[in-house]
């Protein structure tokens, strides 16, 4: 079967060739018709070979009509003929044949017949123009509008040949990459951006009732110049300039003068300044220097430190040493330290807020026990114990740690001269290293022969604990 | 099975391609002898056909209303009674979908005939007097000379589809009557006014010459419920 098609096939192309060969050696044949716009149209042969003395006639029929010469030999060129307006028909086909008149006899061709809307190819379009549309903010390149004209110039021509086009153009910076946009219908097309370079357009159409195309009409130059700054160089500029601005800066801060003049450039915010008064005293100095300074200012008032007090009550009584031991003898006061472990305050703490100028604020209202309860120390002398004065207990809080303290409140009684102004309370550490334990620190006896060595607020003769705030007293008292 | 089947279509195709080579036209066999006449089609005759006489249509109204222009540029308000210069040579329009499909293709193709031969000697005479006005714009003397050669174009395809449709011969029809007479007048307005009236009433004929050919198409190759559009 295989082998059977293949021979057919063989045979054929065989044939066909054989066909033209023949063709060329002894007849003249028509090879080519051509009609540019449906009203006229040419036909041209191809001669015999030995073209001496050879006359040639084509005669046509359309229909069944009898047999015409052709009208006009010349205007189509040499083996050709020329069919003009009057002898164009689109109604019948045209069969024709050559003779060639020679000195044997004549030789006449095969008939070749058409049919004129088939034959039609157009010349290329014409007046290929482009308009520059307007550039577009922010976009390189440009929106160009080609045009060009149907190339038929009679009336109704669009319609009566109906044309498809085709239009090409390059980047003459790469000639070999033709770009085609195909089946274009309207006799327009608009580029949208175009980069910067320079083109080549041209156009070509056919009739859509044929498949000759034809040539390409002539091409344009268009020149598309880009804008001066493109994006990525503004970018690139943008960049260079904070790095080189900030290379500046940092060296500005590294060279031996730099100082200078980057004070010069980037001039420091002035820091307050009041007469007299210097950053360094305001960083380290003591308050009541500072109090001092600026006691002139209209509605200054010292800074008042509060004092909280932390009523704390233990768990278990059992350790809990009971106050009767206070005031058996009166003459020594035992520094009890409590140690409650852990803080567990069963019922609500009493807040008390003392302030050097007596004023106290209780913050809750549930009352401590009374075994906190403003245990009256005893002075060394024999004064009369005072009376019942309100408990003051003393700064307890430590900055900065999780420690709470409670100090027993230095007597201060009404008797007593107010004291004097509390200076910088440092709260006296008592801590225990890695325990979290709240202690309870009552004031010792303060031992003549010890200097006050603290400031303290303390009313005068009133007991101060000694430096380490441990029990310093020669009674030996059981320490918890 | 498929490869053989691919197979053969590559060599029907193979087979069929030298033909298109050659070039031969589908109807007409590339044969020496005379003998045998090669025609086109029919479905391409009438295409073409319709395509003529909507072109023709078009560029008629186009040219009724140019001359509408000129008329009012120059101070001329002419009137033509609707129904006076186009009424006795007109060929009636069936109206109603029952005379449409009593009406044989040979009365289309008749009628048709009779109004191409009539409006092609009017039209050469009114584009021989338009190029006498005096400023008539060239749009409409390009128009009015277009419309007569394609409507002489027209008529020869009418006849071709008589013979090949109905198979008579080529028959020029003796019923019309000659009202062609020479219309010579001094009077510019007489002349003017018969030119209107040569353009005012082929436009309609125009549009009867498109419907027609439109239905015989439409009962030629469609062959479907066709009726006057």
């Amino acid at each position: 079967m295989l082998c059977f098609l293949l021979l057919t096939l063989h045979w054929m192309t065989v044939t066909v060739a054989l066909q033209s060969s023949r063709e060329d050696d002894k007849r003249p044949y028509i090879y080519r018709c051509r009609s540019p716009n449906m009203e006229i149209f040419t036909c041209w042969w191809r001669p015999i070979a030995n073209q001496d003395n050879v006359t040639y006639t084509l005669l046509y029929t359309t229909g069944e009509r009898t047999p015409r010469e052709c009208p006009d030999y010349v205007s189509g060129g040499i083996n050709s003929c020329f069919f003009d307006a009057k002898h164009t028909q689109v109604w019948e086909m045209y069969c024709m044949n050559v003779t060639a008149h020679t000195h044997t006899g004549p030789i006449t061709s095969q008939k070749h017949c058409l049919d004129v809307v088939d034959i039609v190819e157009t010349d290329p379009p014409s007046n290929l123009t482009y308009v520059m549309l307007n550039e577009s903010i922010g976009e390189v390149g440009r929106s160009v509008l080609v045009s060009w004209l149907h190339p038929v110039k009679s009336l109704v021509h669009e319609e009566l040949i109906m044309l498809v086009y085709e239009l090409r153009y390059r980047n003459l910076a790469q000639p070999d990459n033709w770009r085609v946009m195909e089946r274009l219908r309207e006799p327009h097309v608009e580029f949208l951006d175009l980069p910067v370079g320079r083109y080549e357009f041209s156009v070509r159409c056919r009739s859509t009732s044929n498949k000759h195309w034809s040539v390409w009409s002539e091409s344009i130059f268009i020149t598309i110049s880009g804008s001066a700054l493109s994006d990525r160089m503004l970018a690139l500029i943008l960049v260079t300039g904070i790095a080189i601005m900030i290379f500046v800066f940092i060296s500005l801060g590294n060279i031996p003068r730099g100082k200078g003049i980057k004070s010069f450039l980037l001039p420091a915010i002035p820091k307050p300044c009041i007469p007299g008064l210097e950053s360094a005293l305001l960083k380290k100095g003591k308050i009541d220097e500072i109090d001092q300074h600026f006691s002139s200012f209209h509605s200054y008032k010292s800074p008042q430190y509060c004092t909280e007090t932390w009523y704390q009550v233990s768990v278990d009584t059992g350790p809990a040493v009971t106050p009767s031991s206070i005031q058996s003898d009166g003459i020594q006061e035992d520094v009890l330290i409590t140690l409650i472990t852990p803080i567990v305050p069963i019922r609500p703490i009493t807040q008390y807020v003392t302030c050097p100028d007596g004023q106290q604020s209780v913050q809750t209202s549930c009352t401590p026990m009374p075994y906190v309860r403003g245990p009256a120390p005893y002075f060394k002398e024999d004064m009369p114990p005072p009376e019942p004065c309100p408990a003051h207990p003393e700064l307890v809080s430590v900055p900065g740690m999780d420690y709470r303290m409670i100090l027993n409140p230095t007597p201060y009684c009404e008797e007593d001269t107010p004291p004097p102004d509390p200076g910088p309370i440092h709260p006296e550490l008592v801590s225990v290293p890695g325990m979290d334990y709240s202690m309870i620190l009552k004031p010792t006896t303060y031992c003549e022969e010890d200097t006050p060595s603290r400031p303290w607020p303390r009313p005068p003769g009133a007991c101060v604990c000694p430096r380490n705030g441990l029990q310093h007293d020669s009674k030996p008292r059981p320490q918890l | 099975m498929k490869k053989t089947t691919v197979l053969q279509v590559c060599v029907a195709f193979v087979l069929c391609s030298p033909q298109v080579m050659t070039g031969s036209p589908v109807d007409c066999p590339d044969q020496d002898t005379a003998g045998t006449s090669c025609s086109i089609s029919m479905e391409k005759l009438l295409e073409r056909a319709v395509q003529h006489a909507e072109l023709i249509y078009r560029v008629s109204e186009e040219s009724k209303l140019l001359f509408d222009e000129m008329l009012i540029s120059n101070g001329m308000n002419l009137h033509i009674p609707e129904g006076n210069m186009c009424a006795p040579k007109t060929v009636p329009v069936p109206l109603s979908k029952s005379e449409i499909q009593q009406i044989s293709d040979k009365w289309i193709l008749h009628s048709l005939l009779i109004l191409a031969q009539f409006w092609i000697d009017p039209l050469a005479e009114v584009q021989a007097s338009l190029e006498n006005y005096e400023n008539a714009p060239s749009a409409l003397l390009t128009r009015s000379k277009w419309m007569s050669t394609k409507l002489m174009s027209l008529e020869q395809g009418i006849t071709v589809l008589i013979r090949q449709i109905l198979g008579e011969g080529s028959l020029t029809l003796e019923g019309l009557e000659e009202t062609s007479d020479r219309f010579v007048s001094s009077n510019i307005l007489e002349t003017v006014r018969r030119d209107y009236s040569v353009i005012y009433c082929f436009r309609k004929d125009a549009h009867k010459m498109q419907t027609f050919l439109k239905l015989l198409k439409c009962r030629q190759i469609d062959k479907e419920n066709c009726s006057l559009f």
